[in-house]
């Protein structure tokens, strides 16, 4: 995405142009780690695109269309992530509880030790929450369309990485040092959903989307 | 609130069943595989494994779950698709992509088929839907703040607007491709520092 045409109204500035990535004048210059990790063979690279040169039918829908395309993409995109992170959750609870049956601290079992269970309680409690809320965004985007879903899509948005964090939490606490390390997939799975409260658009920008909405009803 | 109903249809329950034995049979035991062949290979480069599951997910039918669209993928509702997403999400980095489902190939894949010119689709579309390149999207840039899309300084320009003349540097935080395929370039530019 890029601005065709700077002097525009202001969503009508940029395009979506396709790129072949071994085209002359596009460079990787860097590679970038999350958290240190560099998630290969995907990865996340810093790009220089030097006068690259494509035909004028690369460009997508148009030019000054490139808002237009975002606004249709980026629904089902959320929404995807979210449910992903739930799967991710629902996998670190259940490392949770195995390695809790499993460990025996000062005379007993993890699992028979009362804030472990409280533990386990909030975090199935924080899944089933955000799955409805996601099931009910998914409903909305079906019967009624992503636009007017948009409230839900930007509420799972920050309901779901935030519980995903939460609960990939207690289960690193669970498994003590072996929790941080890459032994058990919980470390990566905290990284991984640490950048999700970035992607498609940080908390900051959904929580103002939700506040402008509720703010704009008869109250 | 409207009334809804969260029941799985029986199409969307036997998805979910095969799905889920895959994952038992094929996923989770590779994963040690997965993260071995990217440490002794060249890192960069697609897996083996990868794409040995690929085929099989594909012939499964297990293949493009997450596009609505029937002409092209599974033709699943939001509602139907969210239980196997999640069962996809259980393992990041791997698993998503064994079936044609990781992102950003699925938004950039949607965009082709809701605005793609049948030329692009063509060339972008039907190889991402075969699983035979993967796609990135490049955005965010470091100079200025991304979350105001509007600030974006990358800039594009036709030859006949600008004389050619490079504009700025797109430095953009992305994903990217080891796949991508060469087309011929011809006029319009995609910009420059």
């Amino acid at each position: 995405m890029g601005k065709t045409d700077p002097n525009g109204p202001r969503h009508k500035q940029q395009s979506m142009i396709l790129v072949p990535m071994d085209l002359a004048g596009i460079t990787i210059t860097r590679l970038l780690t999350v958290f240190g990790y560099d998630d290969a063979p995907h990865g996340h690279a810093e790009i220089v695109f030097d006068n690259a040169r494509v035909p004028a039918s690369n460009v997508l829908l148009g030019e000054g269309r490139g808002f237009e395309i975002a606004q249709g993409r980026l629904g089902p995109g959320r929404i995807h992530h979210c449910m992903r992170l739930i799967g991710l959750a629902e996998r670190a609870l259940e490392a949770m509880c195995r390695r809790v049956k499993a460990r025996v601290a000062f005379g007993k079992p993890l699992a028979e030790q009362g804030t472990i269970r409280a533990d386990v309680a909030e975090s199935r409690m924080a899944l089933d929450q955000a799955r409805l809320l996601t099931l009910k965004a998914a409903y909305l985007m079906d019967t009624v369309g992503n636009k007017t879903a948009r409230a839900e899509i930007a509420m799972i948005k920050v309901v779901v990485p935030r519980m995903a964090l939460r609960v990939i939490d207690r289960a690193i606490q669970a498994h003590g040092a072996a929790g941080v390390s890459d032994d058990f997939g919980l470390a990566s799975a905290w990284a991984h959903a640490r950048t999700i409260r970035l992607a498609d658009g940080p908390d900051e920008v959904h929580r103002e989307a939700i506040a402008k909405l509720e703010l704009g009803k008869e109250n | 609130m409207r009334s809804m109903n969260f029941e799985y249809s029986d199409k969307v329950k036997d998805l979910e069943r095969r799905l889920a034995a895959f994952m038992n049979e094929h996923v989770y035991p590779n994963e040690p595989v997965f993260r071995q062949q990217i440490a002794e290979g060249d890192r960069w480069r697609p897996t083996p494994i990868v794409e040995a599951l690929k085929a099989r997910a594909r012939a499964a039918g297990l293949w493009n779950l997450f596009l609505p669209e029937s002409e092209y993928g599974a033709g699943l509702t939001n509602t139907e698709y969210a239980p196997l997403c999640e069962i996809m999400g259980r393992s990041p980095g791997f698993a998503p992509e064994v079936f044609n489902c990781s992102a950003p190939d699925t938004g950039n894949m949607e965009v082709l088929v809701r605005y793609g010119t049948p030329d692009q689709r063509r060339r972008w579309l039907e190889p991402l839907l075969a699983g035979d390149i993967r796609s990135c999207f490049a955005m965010t840039e470091p100079d200025v703040a991304s979350s105001d899309a509007t600030n974006i300084q990358s800039s594009t320009s036709s030859p006949a607007a600008s004389g050619g003349s490079p504009a700025r540097a797109i430095r953009a935080a992305s994903w990217r491709s080891s796949w991508a395929r060469p087309i011929p370039m011809a006029r319009a530019t995609s910009s420059s520092r």
